[in-house]
């Protein structure tokens, strides 16, 4: 392989290190030889995520762009002191576990070293008691997911991702998984943590049910996408795995009747593991082939836990439904989303159709839940181009819900794939902060909704951006 | 406070400095303890 046969993106701004044997000889002093790499092949293989445009790019001989450096550490101290390195020669280093995430976060935009966090891959201790685990950040989702049910327990954290994401990625974007209702979203889950800070300093935060010491700092960091330090160790809640699943679907006539039932369920503090809303459009797309959903809004439900609540759960979410014009559909939808949910090929596929595809995943309160649906699909088919653009409500709260949009088109002749993607993403994400949405609700901010942090946050922004200036 | 947040403590301390250097709100809590001198007045 040759890259000078790729075009590469982000050229602009990359940091020039000036004596790179140097910088390789003292990187291999602190990791050991084996754990650092410049080997054209790797240093390609760190170019991109999973951000589908990348895809697109790939396609087209374009490289997003180059890191200098690949380095495995397996201790915090090692990672403190390759820290201490980087800022004296200031080099940009970029935390990276499995590269499965879609908005550009682990992108090295301006070179640098790759800290790939994959040697952080123990399982320490289950806590039965306590109901806690504890996991180097560096392992992978479902090989603790299967430690923890081969044990009897459920992490309760299962994103699409499982396979291809790890604990220290998931703490780094503010992850949710597909089971969130009932078991939360990762901060809820993190109960200790030990991190490394962008200067090196090594700090831990005590595993504890509760407190009030302070402020909740190691709150803070949850979400910091490797910009305030890196998660190396975390302390993690554990669930008995379920006694009994209930699977449970209903098709309703609209798409307010599914917004109304599911809220009602929920307001009635009862809270299925998983509740999927699929669109119209969605519901034609994956559940074509059940009868009962013809031209109707899907919804799923798996309740899990011990048996007797779950009965109860069951029972009061299908009187739920069948009060808001839901039509039963049975187990077999259900089941079908379950063998196929952890299916990351259908939209990493598009780009070999010459199609621009994405997800955008929203977070939204209730009272304007529905409105703001439309109010983004009408946006983004005002977009020349759109072909496509559909959604479901992934995640349920109390107070609100989480939708998970796709868009799908073709840029009009005069405009490239990423000018056409920009404008998509653009519509969409003002659309979303028009209405008092927040843009992002699982992926992350990453790259490419960097631009709109200052509307997400407003002046907090300014207090967020001074205490990263502090740190670093 | 040392005891309980261990190093991540001068974190929590740098980002009071940050936000507060003149330290005007609510001064001799959680980040200085003159308390402790209560019995020698």
């Amino acid at each position: 392989m040759n890259m000078e046969n790729f075009e590469l993106i982000y050229k602009d701004n990359r940091v020039i290190i000036k004596d790179k044997p140097k910088i390789k000889a003292r990187l291999s002093e602190i990791v050991g030889n084996d754990n650092v790499s410049d080997n054209e092949i790797d240093i390609l293989a760190y170019n991109k995520d999973s951000t589908l445009l990348m895809f697109n790019w790939t396609l087209e001989g374009k490289i997003a762009a180059l890191p200098d450096f690949i380095v495995w550490p397996e201790t915090p101290e090692q990672i403190s002191s390759i820290l201490r390195l980087a800022n004296e020669e200031k080099i940009p280093v970029i935390p990276f576990s499995e590269g499965s995430g879609v908005v550009g976060g682990a992108i090295p935009i301006y070179g640098g070293i790759i800290l790939d966090m994959k040697k952080f891959n123990k399982i320490l201790e289950i806590n039965d008691k306590d109901l806690t685990v504890t996991v180097e950040a560096g392992t992978n989702g479902m090989n603790l997911e299967r430690y923890l049910n081969a044990k009897g327990y459920t992490g309760g954290h299962i994103p699409q991702s499982l396979y291809t994401s790890s604990v220290g990625g998931w703490i780094a974007h503010r992850a949710a998984g597909q089971f969130s209702s009932k078991y939360g979203k990762i901060e809820d889950m993190v109960m200790g943590m030990e991190m490394v800070l962008p200067k090196g300093d090594i700090i831990k935060f005590k595993t504890i049910a509760r407190a009030s010491t302070g402020p909740q700092l190691d709150k803070f960091f949850i979400g910091n996408e490797g910009t305030l330090g890196i998660v190396t160790k975390a302390t993690l809640k554990i669930w008995p795995y379920p006694e009994k699943r209930a699977f449970i679907s209903y098709a309703f006539p609209t798409f307010e009747d599914s917004l109304e039932a599911t809220r009602q369920i929920l307001r009635q503090q009862i809270y299925p593991a998983v509740i999927r809303i699929y669109d119209a459009d969605e519901t034609y797309r994956h559940f074509g082939h059940i009868e009962n959903a013809k031209d109707k809004v899907m919804v799923i439900f798996i309740c899990e836990g011990i048996e007797r609540l779950v009965d109860l759960e069951a029972t009061i979410s299908r009187e739920t439904c069948e009060r808001n014009n839901g039509i039963e559909c049975g187990e077999e939808p259900v089941e079908h989303w379950f063998e196929t949910r952890f299916r990351v090929t259908e939209t990493s596929s598009t780009p070999t159709f010459k199609m621009v595809v994405d997800t955008i995943e929203i977070g939204f309160l209730w009272d304007k839940a529905a409105e703001m649906y439309y109010s983004v699909v009408e946006a983004a088919k005002s977009v020349k181009g759109v072909i496509m653009i559909t959604a479901h409500v992934s995640h349920f709260y109390p107070n609100g819900v989480g939708f998970y949009f796709t868009f799908a088109g073709v840029p009009p002749k005069e405009k490239s794939d990423f000018q056409f993607y920009q404008e998509v993403w653009n519509t969409i994400v003002k659309a979303v902060e028009d209405a008092g949405g927040s843009f992002g609700h699982h992926h992350g901010v990453g790259m490419n909704r960097s631009k709109w942090m200052p509307v997400e946050w407003g002046k907090a922004f300014e207090t967020l951006k001074a205490i990263k200036n502090l740190n670093e | 406070m040392p005891v309980e947040w261990g190093k991540a403590f001068e974190t929590l301390k740098a980002i009071k400095n940050l936000l507060d250097p003149n330290n005007i709100f609510n001064p001799g809590k959680i980040y200085e303890s003159p308390w402790e001198k209560g019995g020698e007045n």
